[in-house]
Formats: C-alpha cells, structure tokens, sequence
C-alpha cells in the first residue's frame, strides 16, 4: 500500500534538491512503512548530511517506520552553541 | 616564554611572572580556573576588591592552529556565587602570547575608572574619566581614535559599571565588532575593579616560539583539513548558528513563552533560513562573517536593516532563541535591535532575554512586544527600578516578580533548548559548575549515533563525556565548532594533541584532552564546594520536572542519583 508523506528540508539541504519550494515542502507518495532512511537515499543526500529528522514534533531515527500523511523534516548536520 | 601579568589596581604597578609549576603549559579556563581556586578566597564577595578577574589565552592562541583565538574571562561570579569562565571570540586572546603573556590577572581595585593599556613596554594606567558611563560602540570608537586600529580593546559598558549581575565583558573583532564574553557577571566584576577597558597592543610583538614548527604544521593543516571536510560546516557557514531555530524548533524544544512549550509557531520569521534571505537582499549584510583571524568556518554574520546600516553583528542563535521566541517576539529586526542595546549596555542577551520573559509574564509588558521589550532594556542604561531587576538577569527579575518559573540554574538562566526534551544538554545545564550553561556540554543529538536524548537514561555520561571535552577545549582557546568534527573523529583530537605537542615540545599522552578537562573541572569543583554549593545545587527548576513540554509531552525525569554522578571522575 503507498502512502503520502510531505517532507521539508531545512538549512542547506534544501540546496541539494532542484526546484525545492519552501513553503509548500515535497509531497511524496510512498510505501508502507518507509523510513527515513529510504527516503533520503531516493533524494540522493548522505545520511551523514543530517543532524536531525523530525516528525513535527520531536526526533525521530532514520530507521522509524513512517505512516500515512507524516510531515517529516531533514535539518542540516549541525550543533548548537 | 609565556607569563602572568599580574595587575595590581590599588597600587598601578604590574609583575610580569614566570608560570609558576601549578599553571605552567595551561592556558583559557585551565588556567583561569586554576588560579581562581588557588588564589580567591571561595567565600568573599564577587565584588570584593580580592575577587581576581583573570583574561587567559587557550594554550593555542596566537598560533595558525585554526579557530583557536577565544579569550577566557575568569572570576568569582557575582551572578551564580561560584567560579566562572566565559570566553569570548574577537582578537584579544591572538595578540595577548605574542608580547609573551599567556593571562592577565587583575587584582584590587582602582580608585578612579581605568583604562589599562598593554604593549611591548608593559602597563599603562589612564584616566577613563572621559568615556564614564559610555555605551561599549562608543568606548570602542573613543578608544581606536586614541589608539589606532591595530589594536584590541576589551570594554565594559554602563551595566559592568553599575555593577550588575548580567553584566559581560565585551571583546572586539578584527574589524571592530562587538563580542561578547556574556555569561556570569564577570563585567560587573571588571566594573567592581574600576576598569572601563583594557586596549591591547601587540605593535613590534613576538612570533609565538613553536618548539617543533614541522610537526606543527603537519598536525595543524591535518585537523584544518578534517575540519573542513565536516558536512556540518557548510550549514554554519552558510546560514550561521541562526540555523537552529528551525531544528530545535523541529525538535520541540525552542523555549517559548517563558519555557511553557517547545515549538514557535512563527519560528520560520526569526529562522537562519529566513535571515539568509534578507541578507541576500540588504545592502552590507555579511554571512559567514569571521569573529577572530585565523578561523576557517565562519560562523558569524553582520545583520544589516534594508538601507544597508548595520543592525548587529553577529545575530546568534541563543539571542534569538531568549530575546525571541520566549518572549513570543517574531521581528528578527527588533530582536536584532535588542541584541544591539544589550552590547551596548553590556549585559548577556540570555538572562535579560530570560527576564524580559518572566517580565512578561508577570504583565510588565505584553508578551511578544518588541518594542516594550527594547524600551526596557534601555532602561538598563537609565537606572530605573525595572531597568536595574532586568539587569541584574533573570533569577533576580524572577525573584522579584514572585515567579514561581525562574529558568536557571545556579542563578544563571538556561539557554535556548528546553531540557525537558534534550536531557543530555538539562544535565549539563543542572550539573555544571558555571551554572545552566550550554557550551559546558551541549547534547545535540545526531540520528547516526542512536543517541536518544528524550531518554533520561545515559545522560549522566553522555553529559560527563561533553563537559570534560569541552573544559579541555575551552583551555586551549579552540572555538567551539572546530572542535565539534574532533567529537565524531578521533584522529582530529589526535591532530590536536600533536599540535599542542609540537607547540610545547613534549610528547603527550593520549588521553592528554581528557586530563585537562578533568583537571579542570575538579579545580572549578573544588572551589565551588568550598564556596558553599552542594548537590542540591546541581538541580534544574521543579518546573521542568512537573509541566510537560508541549508537543512531546517530556518532563525532565533525569534521576537526582544519575546527576549526582556527572561530577564524580
Ligand atoms: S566559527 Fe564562528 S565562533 Fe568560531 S571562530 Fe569562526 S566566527 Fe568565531
């Protein structure tokens, strides 16, 4: 079954993907149970770009499985201070 | 060779001392912190004349190691009631080994305002009577028409004067910007000694003697290299610290409304993404400005208005966290504003950014008014009841006001990520002996490490691990992300240490990063515990442990006996 997720890039990720739109993000559809992980292979950009993956509402792994209608964001490598 | 420039303000003499054996080959907080427990009585008063303010170079500075130029300013801290250090960038700390001083350490007090300048031919004591009362802009301009522009001038403005808790010492860049060795009161602590500003010359200086300059420079262009090569770097260059707001944001912990939830609806508008876009667009606005010489990442920004002028340099990620979203102000100008006004009077953009919220809060002012929030920080400069609470930062505004949700730690206000869904960073925050402090050891989670930071299980260590790297780091005067690529790649830390190596002529041990923090910290330990504080000190607020962070629902719930054990190396 394929679900519909909509992924936002910030920092300089957004750089790596063509035509990005910031405020509308990238609505994609997907299989069940994606992570990620998957998806950012299919962006083509290294896991070892990201610092953090969210929900929308707090950190999530590159290996959770994601479901239907997710807002899902890729922030940039980076730490604070 | 490296020595102490002891200052002593009663008498407008100086010594300049060979280090002694306890603080030979130490530099930045080492030694601050060395000297601060040796030689400070724990219990006198922070602005008691035998309080010691202490500017320390890190072990490295005034080399071509990259980034390794931030100034350690040391002292009793009138704000926390324990030993401090901030540091700062700027080009105080590249030029203070080159006329062979590796720290300044004032002691008594002066009797009439001071500016103190440093050269070849050692100290002079100069009437300060004409820039009293001076805002930092000012003082700076006053001081580089008297003494050119080759020089570094460290300042204080009309806070440190009057003495107040939040009160920074302000360091200057290259070209003359403000930064900002904030945190602890150590500008009332300059204000205490009666000394407006210190103007470094190092015209006609010393190279730094390297003892061994081909491993040096191996090691070096090695670490600049590993560096470099970071993924995080781009983002930092490109969009500055201001990159968080959306990430930390993202993660349900940018503090809001005085710490009541974790997520900014208008976060985009105070956002390092949405900055980046004016900037494109306004006349004279710097990405990727440089705070010292001889950094390769560049941070840092000049935040201009649509005109061109200049608003603030740099605009960093904590001042937009405090100064904006807890206070629910969405006008990244106006915060950029406010930051302008806290240098200029001197006062750390966190407490007063922490206080202005508790203000807010308690109906001083509206919640999410800028320009209230700006008006009351001048006040600071003007003396008024509100101006002086607010200036004397966030726990005593709190205090004041009968707040029940004063976000400190120790007496110093948290900074810009909620402890309750980062529980890595809230230990170091509650643990510290700085008080809440994020860059003693900061827990940034990267989904590579499977480092859960919601978990309150494993965060004694992972704090412990962050606050010895970290105490060694700020030693050897390396800014904080050059070193943050060493935490995920042991042979950058290996660069490290054979340059330091190098520098000093010596084999080091391996674990040489690891004895330094640890020394350190027992140091900055030791003197708190004699000063009085006990464990129940190394505690957050009861209200991140009762009020769930909204969305995530997280309450700190990091055990009493896991905190207990942060300290015990
Ligand atoms: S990276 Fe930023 S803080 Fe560090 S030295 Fe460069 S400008 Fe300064």
């Amino acid at each position: 079954m394929a679900i519909q997720l909509t992924i936002h890039l910030f920092g300089t990720l957004s750089s790596k993907v063509p035509n990005y739109d910031h405020k509308k993000g990238l609505l994609v559809d997907a299989p069940d149970a994606v992570t990620p992980e998957d998806l950012l292979k299919d962006l083509k950009i290294p896991l070892t770009h990201i610092g953090f993956v969210s929900d929308g509402r707090q950190a999530i792994q590159f290996d959770t499985p994601l479901t239907d209608k997710m807002n899902v964001s890729f922030f940039s490598l980076i730490s604070g201070g | 060779m490296q020595r102490l420039l002891r200052i002593d303000l009663n008498k407008k003499s100086f010594l300049f001392e060979e280090l002694s054996p306890k603080y030979v080959k130490l530099g930045g907080r080492a030694l601050s912190s060395q000297i601060i427990n040796r030689e400070v009585p724990p219990t006198v008063d922070a602005l008691d004349s035998r309080n010691k303010l202490i500017f320390a170079a890190g072990i490295l500075a005034g080399t071509s190691f990259p980034n390794s130029g931030r100034l350690s300013v040391g002292a009793k801290s009138p704000l926390t009631g324990g030993i401090k250090e901030a540091n700062a960038g700027g080009n105080a700390a590249q030029k203070l080994p080159k006329l062979g001083v590796q720290a300044i350490v004032l002691e008594g007090h002066a009797d009439q305002l001071t500016t103190l300048k440093i050269d070849n031919a050692g100290v002079s004591f100069i009437d300060a009577a004409a820039i009293k009362g001076l805002g930092n802009y000012q003082t700076i301009e006053d001081l580089k028409q008297e003494h050119g522009d080759k020089v570094s001038i460290i300042s204080i403005g009309p806070a440190g004067e009057k003495k107040l808790k939040a009160a920074g010492v302000s360091v200057t860049s290259p070209d003359f910007h403000v930064r900002m060795a904030a945190r602890g009161g150590l500008g009332a602590v300059m204000g205490s000694k009666n000394v407006k500003a210190i103007v470094i010359d190092d015209t006609d200086s010393q190279k730094v003697e390297i003892m061994d300059r081909e491993i040096f420079k191996k090691a070096t262009a090695k670490f600049t290299k590993g560096v470099l090569a970071y993924p995080m770097i781009e983002g930092l260059n490109a969009l500055g610290t201001p990159v968080l707001v959306n990430m930390i944001n993202g993660m349900g912990c940018l503090p809001t409304r005085n710490y009541s939830v974790g997520q900014f609806d208008r976060a985009h508008q105070i956002s390092g993404e949405y900055m980046a876009e004016l900037m494109a667009k306004r006349p004279n606005s710097v990405p990727a400005h440089k705070c010292m010489a001889g950094c390769v990442i560049g941070c840092s920004n000049i935040f201009t208005n649509e005109k061109g002028d200049v608003i603030v340099s740099g605009l960093e990620y904590e001042t937009i966290g405090l100064v904006g979203s807890n206070c629910m102000i969405d006008d990244i100008d106006m915060i950029a504003k406010i930051n302008w006004a806290c240098n200029d009077i001197g006062v750390d953009t966190m407490d007063v950014g922490a206080a202005l919220a508790l203000a807010m809060e308690a109906d001083i002012l509206k919640m999410g008014d800028a320009n209230g929030a700006l008006a009351l920080v001048n006040e600071i400069r003007q003396g008024t009841d509100n101006g002086l609470m607010i200036g004397n930062g966030c726990k005593v505004t709190g205090d004041t006001l009968g707040s029940k949700r004063i976000p400190h730690v120790k007496g110093q206000s948290l900074a810009a990520y909620d402890p309750r869904g980062l529980k890595g960073t809230g230990t170091s925050y509650a643990t510290s002996s700085m008080g809440a402090d994020h860059t003693v050891g900061n827990a940034i989670p990267n989904p590579l490490s499977q480092y859960d930071p919601s978990s309150p299980d494993g965060q004694a260590e992972m704090s412990s691990f962050l606050q010895i790297y970290h105490a060694a780091i700020d030693s050897m005067g390396i800014c904080l992300f050059a070193s943050l690529p060493a935490l995920d790649f042991a042979d950058l830390q290996g660069h490290i240490v054979q340059s330091i190596g190098a520098l000093l002529g010596e084999t080091l041990d391996e674990d040489y990063i690891k004895q330094l923090g640890i020394a350190t910290l027992k140091a900055e330990r030791e003197f708190n515990i004699n000063a009085g504080f006990t464990k129940e000190d190394d505690r957050l607020p009861q209200f991140f442990k009762k009020e769930p962070l909204l969305p995530s629902g997280n309450v700190f719930d990091v055990s009493d006996d896991d905190l207990d054990k942060v300290n015990a190396f």
